[in-house]
């Protein structure tokens, strides 16, 4: 039990680490493309590959946040039922939670099964976006993100599908970060 | 069973597990994988389905319009140009009798041309004109019910995260659906303004419940003097030139204009010193979640629509929808009403994404113009945001005011005037296409 705790509260660092930095890129993604309106604009001379830059910023983007969004428990969801299932029969709400976040687990490792290989090969062979000899792009870095995301997702999944095994125990469920604990939500913004 | 049967159950079998509350990104891989694995007997091929999906539907640059046109809208709220579209629509509206109603929706209007997202207008106005207009004695469900009725104009005047979307799915100009959803965002806007003003007249106490408190608010009114009114109004008109005339003078592709608009809020932000590192950090955080929500909704409905292509089921809709000799008009009255109904369960994004795939190849047939399309998609799938059990405007609101004396029935029955209003802008822009498209005409 301590052991797992422990686990959680470390997964909790790498999924709030792996969206922090993604969603700082999205910033860094931003000042690129402004550079280059300006460049085109004052200096007549565009960055050449922005467009490849940001094609694969976004696949990384996505998959460094998607674990953290299952964690905080943002993943779009209709729960009217769900809710008040488990408000009712706690028991009978988290076996279903229970096959829903295995389900999700499965799913990431069937992404990762083909992706292995295909990050692979894209690295073996050199595959890159863009045009040779103007500015190319390797595509391996973000089929190799895409394959890690998903993993981290899966291993997110796996530990919502303890907390549900623990409520059903009857026991409380995993600890968790002590920064995830306050919500920090669009709504304090004014 | 042949390929469509295959499908066509398993569209059933994703609705229940939809409403029995997984994860509708996870269902639509779910449902895509067995089914794929059904139809071709080969896992192998199911699983490289989902790694394409995964990999190859989101790799394009056009989706950098999505983090950075949610960025731009957060970063709007931040530098509290919420509060001035408010301030501005009280100024000009206070004085008639349901005005802060009507201050309240204008405010929304003018707020939804610079941002994109309608979460972020719920949560602001809830702030901003609910405790305003119960200072003035109004009826507190007509408050909340305003501000709730009102978010959805984020969605509809652009710019707008749901027609981007849209755009990627049907494969259509984002500009032209920018430029298509102005007229009915208008529209709407008067609808509301209109049903506002019929509802003080006929049914006052349905809009003020308390006029002692509103006679004697009203007396000790603040005036805003014009330099005030410049420094708020100047930089909303400057982000709107920018971001929207940038992109129809050609100036701007739709990923730039997203950039530079949130480039420019943010330069707004720290010009306000609006910017803690506080909020910046939440803006940055909540930017990242709203992001891998959608992009990861968007990348599960490729996998989806890829297994209903393979299946076949759209055509087979196709021809059953031809031996019944359906008219376009009878297609529409079904697609309206299936997004209706499941608009009470699902959200805005992912009813779009389960349902033009399959639509948007029976449509084709009938040569329509799939800007229009998207238009009545976007109106039809936004009533959803305000019917019960599940409205997320209203459910924003109500967790941003978390008041023990506001029950989420109040801001459902609050806001039942303006779904019925939405309702009929949506029938009179499935009437009258020129709503959304005369302007998209003008523009070629």
């Amino acid at each position: 039990m301590r052991l797992l705790d422990s686990l959680n509260r470390g997964f909790g660092v790498v999924a709030v680490a792996a969206n922090c930095l993604a969603s700082f890129w999205i910033f860094v993604m931003m000042f690129i493309i402004v550079a280059d309106i300006f460049m085109r604009f004052v200096f007549n001379a565009p960055f050449d590959g922005t467009t490849e830059v940001i094609q694969a910023s976004i696949i990384v983007v996505l998959y460094l946040q998607i674990a953290y969004t299952a964690r905080s428990g943002r993943l779009t969801r209709s729960d009217a039922f769900y809710n008040w299932l488990t408000g009712r029969h706690p028991k009978l709400g988290n076996a279903l939670g229970l096959f829903f976040h295995a389900a999700g687990a499965a799913l990431m490792v069937t992404i990762m099964w083909p992706g292995w290989s295909r990050w692979l090969n894209a690295y073996q062979a050199g595959d890159y976006e863009g045009i040779p000899g103007v500015f190319t792009f390797p595509r391996w870095p973000a089929y190799f993100v895409l394959w890690l995301g998903c993993g981290l997702m899966a291993i997110q999944f796996a530990l919502l599908f303890i907390d549900n095994v623990l409520a059903i125990a009857g026991k409380r469920p995993l600890d968790r970060l002590q920064l995830e604990k306050p919500s920090h939500t669009a709504e304090d913004f004014e | 069973m042949a390929g469509w049967e295959i499908a066509l159950w398993s569209v059933v079998a994703m609705l229940a597990l939809i409403y029995l509350g997984m994860h509708i990104s996870t269902t639509l891989a779910l449902i895509s994988v067995v089914c794929v694995w059904l139809l071709r007997d080969n896992f192998t091929v199911a699983a490289n389905l989902l790694w394409i999906s995964a990999a190859q539907t989101i790799n394009q640059f056009l989706f950098g319009v999505i983090p950075l046109f949610v960025l731009m809208g957060l970063l709007v709220g931040a530098a509290g140009m919420g509060r001035d579209t408010y301030d501005i629509g009280q100024l000009l509206l206070r004085r008639i009798r349901g005005g802060l109603g009507m201050a309240t929706v204008a405010a929304n209007a003018i707020f939804a041309s610079i941002t994109g997202v309608s979460v972020a207008s719920a949560s602001i106005f809830s702030k901003l004109s609910v405790p305003e207009m119960q200072r003035y004695g109004y009826n507190k469900r007509f408050a909340v019910g305003t501000v709730a009725g009102s978010s959805v104009l984020g969605m509809l005047i652009p710019p707008s995260v749901l027609f981007i979307i849209y755009g990627v799915v049907a494969e259509q100009s984002i500009g032209d659906l920018f430029i298509a959803g102005i007229g009915p965002g208008l529209l709407l806007t008067a609808a509301y303004c209109l049903q506002i003003l019929a509802m003080a007249h006929w049914f006052p106490a349905s809009v003020i419940s308390d006029p002692a408190a509103y006679h004697r608010a009203s007396h000790v009114d603040r005036r805003m003097d014009t330099p005030e009114l410049l420094a708020k109004s100047i930089p909303i008109v400057m982000l709107v030139a920018l971001v929207l005339g940038g992109l129809y003078s050609g100036v701007f592709t739709p990923v730039e204009a997203g950039a530079a608009g949130a480039f420019a809020a943010l330069v707004f932000a720290l010009a306000r010193r609006k910017l803690t590192w506080r909020t910046l950090w939440d803006v940055i955080l909540e930017t990242g979640a709203i992001t891998a929500t959608l992009m990861f909704l968007i990348v599960s409905a490729s996998m989806y629509s890829r297994m209903l292509g393979m299946s076949g089921l759209p055509t087979e809709m196709g021809n059953f929808m031809q031996t019944m000799k359906v008219s376009l008009y009878e297609l529409l009255a079904i697609y309206v009403v299936i997004v209706l109904i499941l608009g009470t369960i699902i959200d805005s994004t992912s009813i779009m994404l389960i349902m033009v795939p399959l639509f948007l190849p029976l449509l084709k047939a009938f040569g329509v113009d799939l800007v229009w399309f998207g238009v009545i998609t976007v109106v039809a799938t936004e009533i959803g945001l305000l019917t019960p059990p599940f409205g997320l405007s209203v459910f924003v609101v109500h967790s941003t005011l978390a008041r023990r004396d506001i029950s989420l029935a109040d801001i459902f029955l609050g806001a039942l005037p303006f779904a019925t209003t939405m309702l009929i802008v949506l029938l009179l822009v499935m009437a009258f296409p020129g709503i959304a498209m005369y302007l998209v005409a003008l523009s070629h």
